[in-house]
C-alpha cells in the first residue's frame, strides 16, 4: 500500500540509532548482522558494543560481524571483545567498504536494517557528517531487508577475500 | 574458486531457495507428497469444478514453507493443465499489511492496487476488440451501472483513466470527480459487499479474457493487528462475501502464521466463512514430522540444488568417498542432520533445513573441506536446531 512507510532517511546518530532499537526490540530476534569496515568498542555513546554482545549473549541471538582485519590498537580491542562472545562468528575482508546493520526477527514484519556511510564507530554517531537509510520490514522494505540478507549473509560471506577469524560455538545448556 | 563450484551447485549462488529472488524456485516442493497431492493439488483441482475457482487457507509455523507453497501454487497453476479449467490463472501476490484501525477499505485496496490498473485497461482494451457493443458487454459483466460507466472510463486514459482506477480502488472521490466518471456514489459508500461486487465484477472481466483472476495473500497474520471492532467486522464481511459460493471469478488463496488453526485471525475460522469455504480447504502445512520425513526433504532438494553430472565426477576424481544421493554431506553427517533436524519436532522446518545445510556448506568451504563431516554438522546444527 501506498501509505505504509517502509524506509527512512537518517541523519543523525544512524548507528545509535540501529543498536538501541535493536536493544529495545521486544520481538524475538534471530540474528544481528553487522557489516563495517571500522569497528570500535562504542565506549561513550548510549549503546556500547559489549551492550550489544551482552544482550545478544542474553537472548541466544546469533551475531555476525564482517570487518577489515584490524589495525590499530582501538580497532583490536573491539574484535577482541566480539572474539569472546557467543553465539558470534567474525569475518574480515580488507576490501569491504560497505556499511550495513541487519536486525532480522523471527515475525519479519519487525525486522529492520540501516545502511549507509556510517561505520560502527563512536565518531560516526558522535561527529561525521553521515547519512543512512533505516529500513522497516513492512510493505517494500521487507523486500529490501531479504535482498540485504542475501547479500550481507550469503554472498559477502562467502566472497573470496572474506576469511573467518571466529566461528559460533555453541553453548550447551 | 567460488563457493557455487566448490560445491557443484546447480545455477545457483547457495543453497538458499527464495522464489521471490529466484522465481525459478517456485517449482520445489520437496518431501511432502502426502500434503502436497492430496491436502493440496487435489482440493485445487477439485476447486475448479465447484465452487469454480479455487479457495483456500493455508496456515503453520514460521519456516514451516507458507510462502514456497503459495509460490509452488502459482507455479502449478500455470504450468499443469487442469482439464476442469478453461481459463488461464492470472495470479495476483499481495503480502497483506493491517494495523489497528485497518478496515474492508484498505484490504480492497492492497488486492486493487495488486491487480494494477494497467492488467484491468488491457482486459478492457481486449474486450473492446472483440464485442460489438462495449457498452453491453461492460454492462454484463459488472452488472450494475456505475461500475460500467467506472469502467468505460479506465479506457480514457489520462486523468480521466486514473480517477476512474481510484473509483475502483475505493477512495472516497469529491463530489465533481464523481460527476466527471458519471458515477452516483464512491465504491464502498454501501459498505464492504459493494467493494466485492466490484472485484468480482473485475474477475468477470478477466474471464471474458480467459484468465481466473487468483488472489495468493500472505502474512494474513496481520489482520490480527486489527484492534477496532467496526473495522474487524468489515473484514469479515469482505471475507465472507468473497467466499460465498456465488463468487465463482475471483479465487483467493490465503497463508497465515498460525501453528494451529485457532491461532489464525478469528475473521478467518468463523463459522460461516468455514461453512462456505469447506473444511477441507484449510490446510495445515506442519513441521516434517519425523526423521524419514526429513531425509527425504533434504535428499530432494539436494537432488536439484546440486548438479548431478558435475558432483559425481567430483566424487570420483577426488575420491571423496561419498554417495551423490547424499552430497555434499558424508553418509554419517547427511543422518546426523536429520537427527538433529527432527530432535524437536517444533524446529524440523523446511527454513531451518535450508539453513543448516547452507551454514554447513560455508563452514566446510571455509575449512577449504570438499564434504560436509559430521564434525561440521555439529558444531552448526545445534545452532540452528536448538
Amino acid at each position: 500500500m501506498t501509505d505504509i512507510q517502509f524506509a527512512e532517511i537518517v541523519l543523525s546518530k544512524a548507528v545509535q540509532r540501529f543498536l538501541l532499537k535493536f536493544y529495545l526490540m521486544d520481538a524475538e530476534i534471530e540474528s544481528l548482522v553487522l557489516i563495517s569496515p571500522i569497528v570500535t568498542t562504542l565506549a561513550g555513546t548510549r549503546v556500547t558494543l559489549e551492550a550489544v554482545c551482552k544482550r545478544a549473549a542474553e537472548r541466544k541471538i546469533r551475531t555476525y560481524v564482517i570487518t577489515n582485519s584490524p589495525q590499530k590498537d582501538y580497532q583490536k580491542e573491539a574484535v577482541d571483545l566480539l572474539m569472546r562472545s557467543e553465539p558470534m562468528e567474525v569475518r574480515y575482508n580488507d576490501s569491504l567498504h560497505a556499511k550495513v546493520y541487519l536486525c532480522l526477527c523471527r515475525d519479519e514484519t519487525r525486522s529492520f536494517a540501516l545502511f549507509g556511510s556510517a561505520n560502527l564507530t563512536r565518531s560516526s554517531i558522535e561527529r561525521n557528517i553521515e547519512i543512512a537509510m533505516m529500513i522497516y520490514g513492512k510493505g517494500q522494505g521487507k523486500d529490501i531487508i531479504r535482498e540485504l540478507t542475501r547479500w550481507g549473509l550469503e554472498k559477502l560471506r562467502m566472497t573470496t577475500g572474506t576469511t573467518v577469524a571466529k566461528k559460533m560455538k555453541f553453548a550447551r545448556g | 574458486m567460488e563457493f557455487k563450484d566448490w560445491f557443484c551447485l546447480n545455477q545457483r549462488e547457495s543453497f538458499t531457495i527464495d522464489p521471490k529472488v529466484n522465481p525459478g524456485d517456485a517449482k520445489f516442493y520437496f518431501g511432502r507428497d502426502e500434503i502436497k497431492k492430496q491436502r493440496l493439488l487435489g482440493p485445487l483441482r477439485r476447486s475448479f469444478v465447484e465452487p469454480g475457482v479455487p479457495k483456500m487457507v493455508i496456515h503453520g509455523s514460521y519456516g514451516s514453507g507458507k510462502t514456497q507453497t503459495l509460490y509452488y501454487l502459482e507455479h502449478y497453476l500455470k504450468t499443469e493443465r487442469i482439464e476442469a479449467n478453461r481459463f488461464s490463472a492470472r495470479t495476483v501476490h499481495v503480502e497483506l499489511e493491517m494495523n489497528s484501525k485497518s478496515d474492508h477499505k484498505s484490504w480492497h485496496l492492497q488486492l486493487a492496487e495488486s491487480l494494477g490498473k494497467n492488467t484491468v485497461t488491457e482486459w478492457i482494451a481486449k474486450l473492446f476488440g472483440q464485442a460489438q457493443s462495449l457498452d453491453t458487454e461492460l454492462r454484463n459483466v459488472f452488472e450494475e451501472v456505475n461500475m460500467t460507466e467506472a469502467a468505460k472510463n479506465l479506457r480514457a486514459g489520462g486523468d480521466l483513466g486514473l480517477l476512474a482506477w481510484r473509483w475502483f480502488c475505493g477512495y472516497d472521490l469529491k463530489p465533481n470527480e464523481l460527476e466527471r466518471l458519471t458515477v452516483t456514489r464512491s465504491l464502498g459508500d454501501l459498505g464492504a459487499g459493494d467493494m466485492v461486487n466490484a472485484l468480482v465484477g473485475l474477475g468477470r472481466l478477466a474471464e471474458r479474457n480467459g484468465e481466473k483472476l487468483i488472489f495468493l495473500m500472505d502474512e494474513a497474520e496481520q489482520f490480527r493487528n486489527v484492534k477496532t471492532g467496526d473495522a474487524t467486522e468489515a473484514l469479515h464481511t469482505y471475507l465472507r462475501k468473497l467466499a460465498e459460493p456465488s463468487n465463482s471469478s475471483v479465487g483467493f488463496i490465503i497463508a497465515s502464521f498460525a501453528p494451529t488453526r485457532d491461532e489464525m485471525a478469528e475473521i478467518l475460522i468463523r463459522v460461516d466463512v468455514r461453512n462456505r469455504l469447506g473444511e477441507n480447504y484449510f490446510v495445515e502445512i506442519p513441521p516434517l514430522p519425523s526423521v524419514h520425513d526429513v531425509q527425504v526433504f533434504l535428499k530432494e532438494l539436494l537432488k536439484e540444488l546440486v548438479d548431478q553430472g558435475k558432483a559425481e565426477k567430483k566424487i570420483q576424481s577426488e575420491s571423496l568417498g561419498v554417495s551423490v544421493g547424499t552430497y555434499p554431506f558424508t553418509a554419517d553427517a547427511f543422518d546426523r542432520i536429520c537427527d538433529f533436524a527432527s530432535q524437536d519436532p517444533t524446529k524440523a522446518l523446511p527454513r531451518n533445513i535450508i539453513k543448516g545445510l547452507n551454514e554447513c556448506a560455508i563452514s566446510a568451504w571455509d575449512e577449504k573441506k570438499a564434504v560436509i563431516a559430521t564434525e561440521i554438522v555439529d558444531e552448526i546444527a545445534p545452532l540452528v536446531f536448538s
